[in-house]
C-alpha cells in the first residue's frame, strides 16, 4: 500500500514536472534569433561596393546588443568565408534601445534589427555564382542570456534577389554621421558634452535626448541625460561612470533624440578628450586658494589702489576706543565686495547655463560697461584730485572716498572696489576662474566668492588688528598731497579704458564719450556755483541738463566699431578664426595661437616684454611659426569655444602647437603656456620641439 | 557671516563625501562588508588583511561563467591563485527566483559540480554586496590588496567572447594582478571593462 502511495507521488512529481517542462518547450524556441542576410545589390562587378544587411529576427521581449552593450552583453560577431580579395566594413549598428535591468542597464535591440556591413569586391572576381558565409556569434538575453551561434549565406549573382529598399530602410535607422564641433570635459558628478550645430530644431524634444557613447564606462548608464538645446548648439549632461574621462584620447559617441514629427533620430560623432586634460589639473581647494590670492593682488592693480589707501587711511583716525566701528567698517566692506562678486558670478553662471558662449571678462565686451566704468574712474579721479569734495546730497559716496567713515560708506566702497577691479585682470585669477566655470554653480560661486575675499582681506585686517593700525603714518598735511597723487593712476585707467572703447565702439561712440567726460566736469563746476538770482538759477538749472544729456549720450547712443582692427603689413600674425588654425594644422610648420583683448592688461604686458620683440619676431620666422592671434575685445564665440577647449574661460591663452613628428607625420598635443610670459618661456617651449636640433 | 562660511564649508565636505561613496576607485579603500558562506559562517572583507582577496561574482547558469568553468579555466586560476596563499571569495548575489540563485546546501553542490577552488562561496541574495561594488557581470572580478586597497576591478580576461576557445590566447587580467601584487610591481592593467550576464539583482 506504502508502495503505491510513493509510486503514485512520484508519478504525480513527475507528471508536473515533465508538464513544466513542456510548457517552456512549448512556448520558447530553440534558438531566440533567427538570422537572414540580404544585399542591396546581387547582380555585381568586380571593383563594386555593396552594402549587406544582417537581419536578426528576435524572439518578443529578447533583444541582442548594440557596439556598446551597456552593462552587460557583448555585440554580435560575424566571421565571413569569401574568396580572396573581400574586403568588409566594421558591423553598422541601428539606433539602440536603452533596456533599464534594475540597477544595470544595457543597450541593445528589439525585434527585427539589421545590422549593415559594407563589402568592397576586388576588381577581378570569378564568375559564376558567389557564396558567402557568415559565421555569426551573438548574445540573446532576457532576465537571461543565451549564447547562439547561426550560419547565414548569401549569394551573389546567383538566385538571389537584391533587396535594396530595405538596406535603405536599415540605413536610415543607423546614427547618421555628422562632423560637428564638440567639447567633453568631467563637471563635478557630470560628463558635459557641447555639440556646436546650427540645427537646433532638430533637438527640440530635449526630454527624449539621450546621450551613447561607443566607449564604455564613461557615463553611468543607469541614468538619464540631461539636455540643453541652446542657440548654437546642445550640451548634454549625464552621470559620470566608473572609468576616467583621461583613459581616452577620443570619445565617440550617438546622441538619439525624437525629432518634431516624432521620429527617433540619432547622430553620431567623435570629440578628442586630449585638449580638456591640459588645464583641468587643479582641484577645488587649490582654486579657491589661487582666488583668494588673486584677490589679494587685485589690492595693488592701479585701478582699486588708489581708493582702498584712502579707505585705509581713514581708519587711521579712529582711535582704540572705536574698535567696534573699525570691526563693523570691516565687515561692511567684505560684505560689499562679496555682495558685487556674487551678484556678477551670479550672472555668469546664469547666462552660461542658459548657454551662451561666455567667459571670464565678459562684462568688459559690452562697451556700455566700459563708458561707465571709465566715468567712474574719471570721477573718482577727479576727486581725489581735490577738484571737488562730495558733500551733502552725495553723502554716501562723500563718506566712502573722503576721509570720514560710515557704515553704508564702508558698504559701498567695497562694491566700488569690485567695480573698478574689473578691468584689472590679475595672472591668478585666469586658472581659478577657469575652474571655477566647469564645476556646478554651487562650487563656482565659491570660487568668484574667494576670489572677493582676497580683495576684502588687508582692508578686514586692518580693521580687526589695531596694532597694524598704528603702524600707519599719523594723520598730517602729507595726506592731502598723498590723496591729489593717487588721482593720476585713476586718470590712466580712464585713459586705457577709452583706448579700449576705441576698439570696440565707433568713432563717434568715442567723441561722445570724451565729451561726456568733460560733462562731468562741466556738471561738477556747476554744482560749486551758487547762484544769487533767479537767472542765473535758471541758467545752472539748464547748463546743468545740458551736462547730465552729454554724460548720458554716449550711453544711448553707444555703436559698435564699423570694422574690426586691420591687421598691418608689417605685423607678423593672422587673424585666428577656426579656419585659419584648421588649414595652419594641415601644413608642416608649427603654430603659436595668442588670445588676447584689449582690455587684458596681462596680455598687452606679456606681449610688450615678451612676444612683440625682435628676439621673438626673429624666432618664430626662423621656425616657420605660424602666428595666430584670435581678439577677444568684444563677443566672440568662435574664440569662447577655443578658450573652452583649454578649460579656460579668459585671456590671455597662449598654445602652441608644435610641428608634427617627421616620421610619423602626426602632431604632438599642443601645449599651454603659463599667463604670464617671458622671452625664456617661449624659446624654451618652442626649442623642446625643434626638430633642427641636435 | 561667519555661520554661512561655514555652512558652505559643511556643504562642499558633504558633496565630497558623498563622492566617496560613490563606486568603488581602484587604489582606494575596497569597501567592507559582511557575508555568509555557503556553510553559514561569517566573513568580514577585513578579516583577510595581510592577503590578496579575490571577488568573483558568480551565477553558474550565466553562458559567460559557463565559459570560464566549462573549459576549467576559472577552476585553474582559482587553484593557482589559492595555492600563493591568496583569498577567492565566489560571490552569489543572484535574487530569489532569478538565474543562478541558490542557498548554501545549492551553492555546496554547484562548487563540488564545478570542482572550485575557491576559499568560500558567499551568498548575497539581497544584492547588497553587489550593488556595495556596483557589480555588473558575472564574472565581474576585483582584486583586494594585503592592505584592503581595490586593486584590480574588471573583466577575468581581455577576450570578451562567450566562446570558450577565446581562452587561450587572451591575457588574464586577474592573475597579473595577483603576480604583480606578489613582485611589489605596478599593476599594468587595473580597470577593465567586465564583460557577461548582467548580475541578476
Amino acid at each position: 500500500m506504502k508502495f503505491f502511495k510513493v509510486l503514485f507521488l512520484t508519478l504525480i512529481i513527475a507528471l508536473f514536472s515533465t508538464n513544466a517542462h513542456a510548457v517552456t518547450g512549448n512556448n520558447e524556441p530553440d534558438q531566440y534569433v533567427s538570422v537572414r542576410l540580404l544585399a542591396d545589390k546581387t547582380d555585381v562587378k568586380g571593383g563594386d561596393t555593396i552594402t549587406i544587411g544582417i537581419e536578426n529576427t528576435i524572439y518578443p521581449k529578447w533583444h541582442i546588443y548594440w557596439i556598446n552593450p551597456g552593462d552587460s552583453g557583448t555585440p554580435l560577431e560575424a566571421a565571413w568565408t569569401t574568396p580572396v580579395g573581400f574586403e568588409f566594413g566594421a558591423i553598422q549598428h541601428p539606433i539602440p534601445k536603452t533596456i533599464d535591468y534594475g540597477p544595470l542597464t544595457n543597450y541593445g535591440h528589439e525585434g527585427k534589427p539589421v545590422l549593415l556591413q559594407t563589402l568592397k569586391l576586388p576588381d577581378t572576381i570569378p564568375s559564376g555564382p558567389i557564396t558567402l558565409d557568415a559565421k555569426i556569434d551573438l548574445l540573446v538575453c532576457h532576465d537571461i542570456c543565451i549564447p547562439e551561434s547561426h550560419t547565414a549565406s548569401l549569394t551573389l549573382n546567383g538566385n538571389q534577389k537584391a533587396e535594396t529598399a530595405a538596406i535603405q530602410k536599415a540605413q536610415m535607422k543607423l546614427p547618421q554621421k555628422v562632423a560637428y564641433q564638440g567639447v567633453i570635459r568631467e563637471e563635478g558628478e557630470n560628463i558635459t558634452v557641447t555639440i556646436a550645430t546650427e540645427d537646433t530644431a532638430a533637438f527640440s524634444n530635449a526630454d527624449t535626448i539621450r546621450l551613447l557613447p561607443i566607449e564604455w564606462g564613461i557615463i553611468d548608464n543607469t541614468t538619464k541625460t540631461s539636455a540643453k538645446v541652446t542657440s548654437d548648439g546642445v550640451v548634454l549632461s549625464h552621470k559620470k561612470g566608473d572609468r576616467a574621462l583621461s583613459e581616452i584620447s577620443e570619445f565617440p559617441f550617438a546622441i538619439a533624440y525624437t525629432d518634431p514629427a516624432g521620429n527617433e533620430q540619432a547622430i553620431e560623432l567623435s570629440i578628442s578628450t586630449s585638449a580638456m586634460a591640459a588645464g583641468s589639473d587643479i582641484t577645488f581647494i587649490q582654486a579657491l586658494l589661487l582666488a583668494i590670492v588673486g584677490g589679494l593682488i587685485l589690492n595693488l592693480m592701479p585701478c582699486v589702489f588708489p581708493v582702498l589707501s584712502m579707505k585705509a587711511l581713514s581708519l587711521v583716525s579712529l582711535n582704540d576706543k572705536e574698535e567696534k566701528k573699525a570691526r563693523a567698517y570691516g565687515l561692511s566692506y567684505t560684505a560689499g565686495i562679496l555682495i558685487s562678486f556674487g551678484l556678477i558670478a551670479g550672472l555668469l553662471i546664469a547666462l552660461k547655463a542658459g548657454g551662451a558662449q561666455i567667459g571670464w571678462g565678459f562684462q568688459l565686451q559690452n562697451p556700455i560697461v566700459i563708458i561707465v566704468l571709465s566715468y567712474l574712474v574719471f570721477v573718482i579721479g577727479l576727486n581725489l584730485s581735490g577738484l571737488f569734495e562730495f558733500s551733502g546730497r552725495f553723502s554716501y559716496w562723500g563718506q566712502n572716498l573722503a576721509t570720514k567713515s560710515g557704515h553704508g560708506g564702508a558698504f559701498w566702497t567695497g562694491v566700488l572696489a569690485t567695480l573698478v577691479a574689473t578691468p584689472c585682470t590679475a595672472p591668478f585669477m585666469g586658472a581659478a576662474i577657469g575652474f571655477a566655470l566647469t564645476q556646478n554653480a554651487f562650487l563656482s560661486l565659491l570660487v568668484f566668492l574667494g576670489l572677493g575675499f582676497g580683495l576684502a582681506l588687508p582692508y578686514l585686517i586692518l580693521c580687526y588688528v589695531p596694532a597694524l593700525r598704528q603702524k600707519l603714518p599719523k594723520p598730517g598735511a602729507w595726506m592731502e598731497t598723498f590723496r591729489q597723487f593717487l588721482s593720476f593712476p585713476m586718470f590712466i585707467t580712464a585713459a586705457w579704458l577709452i583706448w579700449v572703447l576705441s576698439q570696440q565702439a565707433a568713432d563717434t561712440t568715442l567723441l561722445a564719450t570724451l565729451v561726456g567726460m568733460i560733462a562731468i566736469v562741466f556738471g561738477l563746476w556747476l554744482l560749486k556755483r551758487t547762484p544769487n538770482n533767479s537767472l542765473a538759477k535758471t541758467l545752472r538749472t539748464i547748463f546743468l541738463i545740458v551736462a547730465i544729456v552729454g554724460v548720458i549720450n554716449p550711453i544711448v547712443s553707444a555703436e559698435p566699431a564699423t570694422q574690426s582692427i586691420s591687421v598691418s603689413e608689417e605685423s607678423n600674425w593672422s587673424s585666428y578664426s577656426p579656419e585659419t588654425l584648421s588649414t595652419a594644422l594641415e601644413s608642416k610648420n608649427p603654430i603659436f595661437v595668442n588670445m588676447t583683448a584689449a582690455w587684458c592688461i596681462t596680455c598687452k604686458v606679456n606681449e610688450r616684454i615678451a612676444l612683440d620683440t625682435d628676439k621673438t619676431r626673429q624666432l618664430f620666422s626662423d621656425q616657420n611659426i605660424t602666428y595666430l592671434k584670435g581678439n577677444w575685445t568684444n563677443k566672440d564665440p568662435e574664440i569662447t569655444k577655443f578658450l573652452n577647449q583649454f578649460d579656460r574661460h579668459g585671456v590671455p591663452l597662449y598654445v602652441f602647437y608644435p610641428a608634427p613628428d617627421e616620421k610619423t607625420g602626426e602632431r604632438p598635443d599642443p601645449v599651454l603656456l603659463p599667463q604670464l610670459l617671458t622671452k625664456n618661456i617661449i624659446f624654451e617651449t618652442i626649442s623642446d620641439f625643434d626638430t633642427n636640433k641636435e | 557671516m561667519k555661520l554661512t562660511f561655514l555652512s558652505a564649508l559643511a556643504a562642499v565636505a558633504m558633496i565630497f563625501s558623498a563622492n566617496a561613496q560613490a563606486a568603488p576607485t581602484v587604489g582606494e579603500m575596497a569597501p567592507e562588508f559582511t557575508a555568509v558562506d555557503s556553510n553559514g559562517n561569517s566573513h568580514n572583507l577585513s578579516d583577510f588583511r595581510g592577503k590578496t582577496v579575490v571577488l568573483e561574482w558568480t551565477n553558474n547558469e550565466c553562458p559567460f561563467v559557463v565559459k570560464h568553468y566549462g573549459s576549467g579555466n576559472m577552476q585553474k586560476l582559482q587553484k593557482e591563485a589559492t595555492d600563493k596563499d591568496v583569498v577567492w571569495l565566489s560571490i552569489h548575489s543572484s535574487a530569489e527566483g532569478k538565474q543562478g540563485h541558490v542557498n548554501g546546501e545549492q551553492a555546496n553542490a554547484v562548487a563540488e559540480e564545478q570542482g572550485a577552488n575557491a576559499t568560500a562561496q558567499l551568498l548575497d541574495a539581497s544584492g547588497d554586496i553587489g550593488r556595495l561594488y556596483n557589480a555588473k557581470t558575472t564574472p565581474h572580478m576585483f582584486v583586494v590588496d594585503a592592505d584592503g586597497n581595490l586593486a584590480y576591478a574588471g573583466a577575468i580576461d581581455s577576450d570578451s567572447s562567450f566562446k570558450p576557445e577565446a581562452i587561450e590566447g587572451a591575457t588574464n587580467y586577474v592573475m597579473a594582478a595577483i603576480d604583480s601584487l606578489a613582485a611589489g610591481t605596478e599593476i599594468e592593467v587595473s580597470s577593465t571593462k567586465p564583460y557577461g550576464c548582467s548580475v541578476k539583482y
